[in-house]
C-alpha cells in the first residue's frame, strides 16, 4: 500500500517534536504558552506527548533502584546524591485485585457468549461452498461482504 | 512533571501499560506496519474523550477501539485473510494474559531501560544518565561536560526519542510471544 513509509516517518517526527518540548520544558527553556498550542493543536501531538513523558518517568525508576541498591549498600560510590525527591505513585492493591476479579468474570461470559456464536456460524459457513470454477458472494456480520472461489 | 494535564496522568496509569496488548492486536488485524498507526489513533481517540473518568476499563475499552478502527480498515481493504473475520468475533477471549502487560515498572524493565541507554550514542547516553539516573540538573551536566545547556537539551530530546522507539518496538514484539488468536480458533476455508 501507498503511503506506509510517510506514516511511519509522521510518528517518528512527531515522536522527535514530543521528546524536544519535553527537553526544553525540562531545562527551564521552553515558551510554554508555545508547548500548550502545540499541543492543543493536534490530539495526536498530546498523544506522543505523554508517551514520551512516561517513558521519561519510568526513566526515573532506575535512580530509585540505584538508590536502593545504594542503600543496600551493594552500589559503587561516588555518583551525586539526587537533587530532588522522587514521586512514586502508590499501586492500589485492593483496586487491582478487585479489577482481577472482573476481568475473569468478564472473560467467562465472553467465553460463552463468543462460543455460541462460533458454533452457529460453523454452521452457517456450511453452506457457503462453492464447486470448482464457481464463485459466490456471501455476506457476514460486520457488513463484509465475501467473494469465494 | 507540571507540564501534565490530569488526563495525561490519567492516561499514563490506566492505559500505557498495557500498550504491548494494544499493538499485538492492532499487528493481529493489520499486520506490523500499519499496527503502529493504529495504536497511535486510537490513543487519540481516547484522549479527546470528555468524561474519560467514567471509563472502568480503561484496557478493554482501548482495545475496543482498536478492534473498531481495523474493522473499519478491513471494510475498506479488498483482500482481507478469512481467519480475521472469525477473530472479530472473538474480542474479549483473546486477550491471553490480562495483567501480564502491566508490569512495566518491574525489574525486567528497568534493565531493559538501562540496556537502552547504553545503546545510545556515547555523549547522548552520557547526557541521559546524568539526567535520569545521577539526577543533575541540566545547568550542571552543561559545566561538567563544558558545553552549552541547549547542547544537553538536544541529547536528551534525542536520548528520549530513541528510547521511546525501541520501547514501542520491544512492544511490538510480545505479538510473536503471544499470538493474539489461538490456531484453534481460526477459520479455514480452501
Amino acid at each position: 500500500m501507498s503511503g506506509r513509509s510517510e506514516i511511519t516517518q509522521r510518528h517518528a517526527d512527531l515522536t522527535d517534536e514530543a521528546a524536544s518540548w519535553l527537553a526544553a520544558l525540562d531545562a527551564g527553556s521552553a515558551d510554554v504558552a508555545a508547548f500548550e498550542a502545540w499541543r492543543e493543536a493536534d490530539v495526536r501531538h498530546a498523544a506522543t506527548f505523554v508517551e514520551v513523558a512516561a517513558t521519561w518517568r519510568d526513566l526515573d525508576g532506575l535512580r530509585v533502584a540505584q538508590d536502593e541498591m545504594r542503600r543496600a549498600g551493594s552500589a559503587p560510590s561516588g555518583d551525586p546524591i539526587p537533587a530532588e525527591p522522587i514521586f512514586v505513585e502508590p499501586i492500589s492493591g485492593g483496586r487491582a485485585s478487585r479489577r482481577h476479579v472482573l476481568c475473569a468474570a468478564a472473560s467467562i461470559a465472553a467465553v460463552t457468549a463468543v462460543g455460541g456464536g462460533v458454533a452457529y456460524r460453523a454452521n452457517a459457513r456450511d453452506m457457503a461452498v462453492t464447486g470448482i470454477g464457481q464463485r459466490k458472494t456471501v455476506a457476514t456480520a460486520h457488513g463484509l461482504s465475501l467473494d469465494l472461489r | 512533571m507540571g507540564w501534565l494535564r490530569e488526563i495525561d496522568r490519567w492516561f499514563m496509569a490506566e492505559v500505557l501499560p498495557h500498550a504491548s496488548a494494544y499493538r499485538a492486536r492492532a499487528a493481529h488485524f493489520c499486520g506490523r506496519d500499519d499496527a503502529e498507526d493504529l495504536v497511535q489513533e486510537a490513543y487519540a481517540r481516547v484522549l479527546s474523550t470528555p468524561d474519560y473518568r467514567a471509563i472502568i476499563t480503561p484496557r478493554s475499552f482501548v482495545l475496543t477501539i482498536v478492534h473498531n478502527l481495523a474493522l473499519e480498515r478491513l471494510r475498506r481493504a479488498n483482500v482481507v485473510r478469512i481467519e480475521l473475520l472469525a477473530s472479530l468475533d472473538m474480542l474479549d477471549i483473546v486477550d491471553p494474559a490480562p495483567d501480564a502487560f502491566a508490569i512495566a515498572a518491574g525489574r525486567s524493565e528497568l534493565r531493559r531501560l538501562q540496556r537502552l541507554i547504553d545503546a545510545l550514542p556515547p555523549q547522548c547516553a552520557r547526557v541521559m544518565h546524568m539526567r535520569k539516573i545521577q539526577g543533575m540538573p541540566p545547568t550542571a551536566i552543561a559545566e561538567a561536560l563544558s558545553i552549552s545547556v541547549s547542547t544537553v537539551e538536544k541529547h536528551i530530546a534525542k536520548g528520549l526519542t530513541l528510547i521511546t522507539k525501541a520501547r514501542r518496538d520491544g512492544q511490538a514484539q510480545v505479538e510473536e510471544v503471544c499470538p493474539a488468536v489461538p490456531k484453534s480458533h481460526s477459520v479455514t476455508l480452501t
